[in-house]
């Protein structure tokens, strides 16, 4: 009977008067009894669930049929229940020391580089390859159509540049070894995204006004199109926009445990660029591509030499800082086609 | 021993007979120990890819009743995990289906609305329902009537004000002017929106067999709709100015063009939402949160809420800074503060002590989905 003394109250989850109770924890039972009549009641631990242990919180004991004990004095019956060896749940016991809590917070720091960078790739690679290629074309077209009913505008070229562009682009596809269906849409945007060229699910690529008119020379425009090229026979847009879902679900799942804006930070960034990986794959098969007809990687290296010097002066606008992005920044991409160049000299 | 105790008790009771009886709500939560708890609570909800995010919802709100007390006693939370696992699943379908439906197709997008239209009242009302039944005082769960009819007669009219203008939009042009005053009206009808649901909200609820009235003033939530809208387009100058300031400063150190930095465009849109969050919510939140406690009743009882725009919005500021500074951390400890100040504000005033309340009630223990489903949509506005 060494056990310390509680004071608490007993209510039957009927009426809110409840009854005062002395509480005693003796092994694995709880003894209540009645200040009024003296009458005992023990419960094993079984037959019960505890609230958590909390700082100035009272503890709360839910009993069978609808009643509950509530001890005022919670973190006294903690230590006597923990005397007589009762244990918490994990997560209880991550929350209760500094260190182990700090811990917990750094492997989520990890956890959440991992899930972004393997996980949700992986998770969306397999999406994308369980697409039919009908639907992804169907995605495609719906995609263009919200586009174009958006910020882009029909191409102000030249008919004949446009096709002079289109007709090599042709060629040279026709002059893969796998067959590749795909197909080339001119279009123009107002403001600095006009630099730019992307493709859709689906294999559509579409070249803005304004890369072409800055890039003047039409084997790194040929070799921006393998490029995206890349993309399209990768299934890469397909895969990121399965990443995207999938980010927002979790997101979304997660939200009540982080704050709003700060869920909201992982899907914005998801959607600045395709990973690392998937621009390597791109550059590769451009290269491949462009050696296919006969040019090797020089256009390309030029392309983003070119794309440096316009970034320097602001032309392009700012990019994301590069930890905040998986892009491969324009150094890294330069120097591995600088490699390829010297390899082929060789 | 137990004499002299009642004794004392009666005593009390006796000199303030005549008059009434009142109690300050009392919080004691602590935010290093939040900051723990929501620590744990992350790691197993990554883990899990999201799934312990239910367990850790419960978690949290059991967290912050059991350190909610009135009189010496404290609430507590019933909420099955489960039940939630179920209502955010099906919240993030319908999510899901109201965000990607229209970009598929026109038709999709309708019957996605229809069936928002369809489902809503009753969603909302599990979710009420969901949320007071997991909720007790002194071992008695709250109520809520779920009556069928009056959901849908209450909220589907609200629904289809909300959407009616892209219901509209399909058959029409928007640019039409029929449909911008149909906008226009939408807008002014906001206040009316949020007072319905409040009402609905707070006149269904009951504990102990009886249950609250509620008679908010819906001239006074316009009132304060007009003061927070004119608050607003303060703040919005006024953010607008600075951040104006701010970039050009940037753009002429470092030579970039401002208007190509998508960065740059997301930093002041974010500095906009904060400054709005931090200086309207607070007013419009105090106040409509005064108006409608001040309008309920629970049989005798009565509610004052003292919570204020000056002090709300300070706590607000403090927090937006120290979790900006803290890249987040400070989140948990923000959350405590924030349901301190709004916990403390509210005082009950009754003739007698609630411990009177002794009527035998029926607790009828039923799990349900939905609650889940108002937390994702942020139906669940103000306390």
């Amino acid at each position: 009977m060494s056990s310390p003394t509680f004071d608490a109250w007993l209510f039957n989850g009927r009426s809110a008067q409840g009854g005062e109770v002395h509480v005693t924890v003796h092994g694995q039972k709880l003894v209540l009894r009645s200040k009024i009549n003296g009458v005992a009641r023990t419960v094993p631990a079984r037959r019960m669930r505890l609230s958590e242990p909390l700082l100035h919180a009272p503890r709360v004991v839910w009993l069978p049929k609808g009643f509950t004990l509530e001890v005022p004095d919670g973190a006294g019956f903690t230590r006597a229940l923990e005397d007589e060896g009762w244990t918490e749940s994990l997560a209880v016991r991550l929350g209760q020391r500094w260190p182990l809590s700090l811990a917990a917070l750094v492997l989520t720091a990890v956890l959440l580089v991992v899930l972004y960078r393997t996980v949700l790739p992986m998770a969306a690679h397999w999406a994308a390859e369980a697409t039919p290629l009908a639907l992804e074309k169907q995605i495609g077209v719906e995609v263009l159509a919200l586009l174009d009913a958006g910020r882009l505008q029909a191409s102000r070229l030249d008919e004949e540049r446009r096709d002079e562009i289109a007709r090599r682009f042709a060629e040279a596809v026709a002059r893969l070894e796998e067959e590749v269906s795909c197909e080339l849409e001119f279009r123009s945007m107002p403001g600095p995204g006009d630099f730019n060229a992307f493709a859709l699910p689906g294999g559509t690529i579409v070249l803005l006004d304004g890369l072409v008119r800055l890039i003047r020379n039409d084997d790194q425009v040929l070799g921006v199109l393998g490029h995206e090229l890349g993309h399209a026979v990768h299934r890469h847009t397909l895969r990121h926009i399965a990443e995207v879902i999938g980010l927002s679900a979790v997101t979304q799942l997660l939200w009540g445990e982080i704050s709003g804006v700060v869920a909201q930070i992982p899907t914005a960034i998801g959607f600045f660029s395709y990973s690392r990986d998937a621009e390597r794959e791109a550059d590769e098969f451009a290269v491949a591509f462009l050696r296919r007809n006969g040019l090797g990687a020089e256009p390309l290296h030029d392309f983003f030499l070119a794309v440096q010097a316009l970034e320097t002066v602001g032309r392009v606008g700012m990019r994301p800082p590069d930890f905040l992005s998986t892009h491969p920044s324009t150094e890294e991409r330069l120097e591995w086609l600088r490699q390829q160049v010297e390899a082929e000299k060789r | 021993m137990l004499a002299p105790r009642a004794m004392e008790g009666e005593a009390c009771t006796a000199q303030r007979a005549p008059s009434r009886w009142e109690a300050r709500l009392e919080f004691t939560g602590d935010g290093a120990e939040y900051f723990r708890i929501w620590v744990v609570n992350l790691l197993f909800s990554f883990v899990t890819l999201g799934i312990y995010s239910a367990w850790a919802k419960a978690r949290k709100t059991r967290y912050f009743w059991l350190n909610t007390r009135l009189e010496g006693f404290a609430f507590d939370y019933h909420g099955n995990p489960g039940a939630i696992l179920r209502g955010r699943l099906v919240a993030l379908v319908l999510l899901a289906a109201y965000t990607w439906t229209f970009q598929l197709s026109v038709a999709a997008g309708v019957v996605t609305i229809c069936l928002l239209c369809a489902l809503g009242p009753w969603l909302f009302m599990k979710a009420q329902q969901f949320k007071l039944r997991s909720t007790s005082y002194r071992g008695v769960r709250f109520e809520f009537d779920a009556d069928i009819p009056a959901a849908y007669k209450t909220i589907l009219p609200v629904l289809l004000v909300w959407f009616s203008t892209t219901i509209l939009s399909v058959a029409f042009d928007e640019s039409a002017p029929f449909m911008i005053a149909l906008g226009i009206g939408v807008l002014l009808s906001y206040p009316w929106m949020h007072h319905t649901l409040k009402r609905y909200q707070h006149s269904r609820a009951g504990f102990g067999g009886r249950t609250f009235r509620i008679t908010p003033d819906l001239v006074g939530f316009y009132g304060v709709y007009l003061l927070g809208f004119l608050l607003f387009l303060l703040v919005g100058v006024l953010a607008g100015l600075m951040s104006g300031i701010l970039i050009t400063a940037v753009a002429s150190s470092t030579g970039v063009d401002p208007r190509h930095s998508r960065l740059l465009g997301s930093l002041v849109g974010g500095f906009l939402a904060l400054s709005v969050y931090t200086f309207v919510w607070p007013y419009m939140a105090a106040r409509l949160q005064k108006i409608v406690w001040e309008s309920t009743r629970w049989g005798d009882t009565r509610f004052r809420n003292e919570i204020a725009f000056k002090p709300l919005a300070g706590v607000v500021l403090r927090n937006v800074v120290l979790t900006l500074l803290t890249l987040g951390l400070y989140w948990p400890f923000a959350a405590v503060a924030l349901a301190r100040y709004r916990v403390e504000s509210l005082v009950v005033v009754s003739k007698d002590s609630l411990g009177t309340v002794t009527q035998e009630i029926a607790a009828p223990g039923t799990g349900v989905t939905g609650e889940g489903a108002a937390d994702l949509f942020g139906l669940d506005i103000g306390l």
